[in-house]
């Protein structure tokens, strides 16, 4: 669901080596390996352009690295892989604490380093494997390639992103640990609104109960009166019911989401619909036929709200990774995949909004689920 | 339903917009050009440039937004998503189209068309967080590469409006209660991330939408981070970037303050970086160059035996500017820039003390002509908690 972006994150960002530790990371840079031999390229490149720390997509690296930060990574077929920073100061200490990996200070230079960096991992020339350039500024771009002028640079985005729609045990503990997260914000909220609160407080104790549960990074909205949801603003007011909350968070790099509406409706709109199409995730199905289940499921006036907020779809390193529960979409939901099924409506006669997280089984789906977080 | 902004604070905004429209008319005259379209990604960070929200003075929530300001005629804002709209319709300025994310460059495209602009007499301010497929969506929507209005909508942007110090006042008070939330609030056992979740909502109860924040809680810092879940412990040194957003405009205070009581060497060692600060903001006049105020904030510290550490990577940068979310200019050495009255910087000669560990001294300035004017209630101290 489309939240306001929050500035630099900055909520809990400890490493938690309890659920992914090092040799985690090691198998995914093994699997890495195997998709690169078959290929016929020599290494690969991830490049994460975070302009001055704005995260627009840290996924590919934070996969590989466990960094949500900007630089590049040279995974090569043989040897040690390395984060090149973009730069060289003052920072460093606290990302060395964050990552498995070697961190080569970039200084302002990372992209000119990257062909030594190779050379070092014994990759002079060839095929490689590039992946984090196709959304980029093409000015950036063209540094890239100036940098890697030696090398015949083959897009691996797809494969990489395939690798990881496939939800690996500990990347599940990782994404049931950021349920927790987000059911006790959801609960804190509730409570909030219950205790004579208004639609403010419970934005507010929602967004207090996430961040003491560790999150990284929290998107609250809630409905404050209108058919519509809204980001916290400093002076909403009012004590407007039912509310409408959502939460989603990060932990760990892995996201989550949950919601609720409170009182509970009569006619539970959003969770008819949401239990549709739960019951139509199996793997190999289609997005497309995942939203049909839950737009027939839904009362005919709250069809277009419903779709225009969306319908949910895979989550895990990435708020979105890619395939969406939209009507007509015939990408397929693979087996191993974490998808977020959501409804909310928001006319007064419906009024109402649900959410589920499922793990897509061969045949059906699993609810994901909380984990609990250590203290 | 909502009350985010106040009759007199609208009456501000209206006047802010109407002069930053008008600045835009007047070079769009200026440059025979038919219209300037300010583009912003849903990207909100002081790291970054949002043309789109100093135009409309509106934070958008989706991924994409865009005020067209035709040389002659009314403006019109296209914003995403469709169901944001009454957001902006109570605090509009101007018409408007509330779309869904994939009808943003098609309902663009159509809104250029029915007011029958010259292709290449429309100029584009896309900022520094433009994403490519929008960069690259230009050249075809408008038949050329369009004219580049970013050093415009910057160089305005620089120079703050009553609008942009409304928010930023704002946004100072709400920074410094927040601060004294921390004191009163943060005892020994706690943890870092507990600190910061709750001076986070500590400040978004009194009105931030937002906050960016460094801190590091240790009996020797080697810089900020991220928070952690290092327990606190007395005698630590807690430091704190406390960066909240008002409307979209971020402003900063550092500080520093001890779980318990400061070391005569530890107040020793802010003093000479509050001494340099207060240097740094006297010498910090209309016409002065970034680099000469870095040498007037260094010279004290390097006097005391500490030039290595103005240098990274046992600091950063001795300020820099939170307009337009963008921190350019930086005040730190190679930036060609000179001060000018009504600018807005925060100076802070944050760095690494070798017998102390990192110490934060931070103020949000206003540049006058007798020099930088802080815009905090009171400078920052060395404090201490319990």
């Amino acid at each position: 669901m489309i939240s306001m972006e929050p500035v630099l994150k900055r909520g809990y960002s400890s490493w938690d080596r309890a659920v992914l530790p090092d040799d985690e990371f090691a198998l995914r840079v093994e699997g890495v390996r195997r998709a690169l031999r078959e290929a016929r390229l020599g290494a690969l490149v991830v490049v994460n352009y975070s302009l001055l720390g704005v995260m627009v997509d840290y996924a590919d690296m934070a996969y590989l690295s466990g960094l949500q930060s900007g630089g590049a990574l040279v995974v090569p077929l043989e040897g040690d892989p390395a984060f090149v920073s973009f730069g060289g100061g003052r920072e460093l200490a606290f990302m060395r604490a964050l990552t498995w990996l070697p961190i080569v200070p970039g200084a302002g230079k990372a992209f000119e380093m990257l062909p030594s960096e190779l050379k070092a991992r014994g990759v002079a020339s060839g095929r490689i494997g590039i992946v984090g350039i196709a959304g980029i500024a093409p000015t950036v771009v063209t540094r890239i390639r100036d940098g890697l002028a030696g090398f015949e640079l083959v897009p691996f985005d797809a494969e990489l992103r395939a690798l990881r729609a496939v939800k690996r045990p500990r990347e599940l503990l990782a994404m049931r640990m950021t349920q927790g997260i987000v059911d006790g914000a959801v609960a804190a909220g509730v409570a909030a609104f219950a205790a004579s609160g208004d639609n403010r407080s419970a934005m507010l104790e929602a967004e207090r109960a996430a961040r003491a549960l560790k999150a990284r990074d929290v998107r609250v909205l809630a409905s404050m009166g209108g058919p519509e949801l809204r980001p916290w603003e400093g002076r909403l007011d009012g004590r407007h019911a039912p509310l409408r909350l959502w939460v989603a968070a990060q932990y760990q790099g892995y996201w989550a989401e949950a919601a609720a509406t409170t009182p509970p409706p009569r006619e539970d709109a959003a969770g008819k619909a949401v239990r549709a199409m739960q019951a139509a995730v199996r793997g190999g199905v289609t997005a497309g036929d995942v939203a049909a289940a839950g737009v027939a499921a839904l009362p005919p006036s709250a069809v277009e709200s419903a779709l225009s907020y969306g319908l949910g779809g895979t989550l895990g390193l990435a708020y979105a990774e890619g395939i969406a529960i939209v009507p007509g979409s015939t990408q397929q939901l693979p087996a191993g995949c974490v998808v977020a099924l959501r409804a909310h409506v928001g006319d007064a006669a419906h009024a109402s909004i649900a959410s589920t997280s499922v793990v897509v089984g061969a045949g059906s789906a699993a609810p994901l689920g909380a984990a609990r977080m250590a203290d | 339903m909502t009350a985010n902004l106040s009759a007199a604070e609208a009456a501000i905004r209206a006047r802010s917009v109407e002069r930053r429209q008008g600045v835009a008319r007047a070079w769009l005259v200026e440059n025979d050009l038919d219209a300037l379209i300010a583009y912003g990604s849903g990207l909100h960070a002081f790291t970054g440039t949002n043309p789109a929200w100093y135009l409309a003075a509106f934070k958008q929530m989706g991924p994409h937004a865009a005020v067209i300001v035709p040389q002659r005629g009314e403006p019109v804002l296209i914003m995403t998503p469709a169901w944001d709209a009454p957001r902006y319709r109570e605090r509009a300025t101007m018409e408007f189209l509330a779309v869904a994310p994939d009808e943003f460059l098609t309902t663009l495209a159509a809104e250029l068309k029915r007011r029958s602009f010259r292709g290449s007499k429309v100029a584009v301010a896309g900022g520094n967080l433009q994403p490519r497929a929008i960069a690259e969506a230009w050249p075809g929507m408008l038949g050329g590469t369009p004219p580049n209005a970013d050093k415009l909508i910057v160089d305005t942007s620089k120079i703050r409006d009553d609008w942009s110090l409304n928010c930023t006042r704002r946004g100072v008070a709400i920074a410094e209660r927040g601060y004294d939330n921390l004191l009163k609030t943060t005892k020994p056992g706690m943890r870092e991330y507990e600190l910061a979740a709750n001076l986070e909502t500590s400040m978004r109860e009194q009105g931030a939408e937002d906050n960016f924040q460094l801190m590091s809680a240790s009996q020797h810092n080697q810089a900020g981070h991220f928070p952690t879940d290092r327990v606190l412990e007395v005698g630590d040194l807690i430091l704190a970037e406390i960066t909240p957003a008002v409307e979209g405009e971020f402003i900063q205070i550092c500080r520093s303050c001890v779980l318990g009581t400061p070391t005569p060497l530890q107040y020793e060692k802010f003093a000479l970086l509050r001494g340099a600060l207060e240097a740094g903001m006297h010498a910090a006049k209309p016409g002065v160059s970034v680099t000469e105020i870095v040498n007037v904030i260094n010279a004290p510290i390097s006097a005391a035996g500490y030039e290595k550490y103005t240098k990274p990577p046992f600091m950063r940068t001795r300020g820099h500017s939170m307009g337009f979310g963008s921190m350019e200019p930086e005040v730190a050495t190679g930036y060609e820039h000179y001060m000018q009255e009504n600018m807005v910087f925060v100076m802070h000669p944050n760095q690494y003390i070798p017998e102390t560990g990192y110490l934060m001294c931070g103020e949000p300035v206003i540049i006058t002509p007798g020099g930088a004017v802080p815009l905090t209630s009171r400078m920052g101290e060395l404090g201490a908690i319990g």
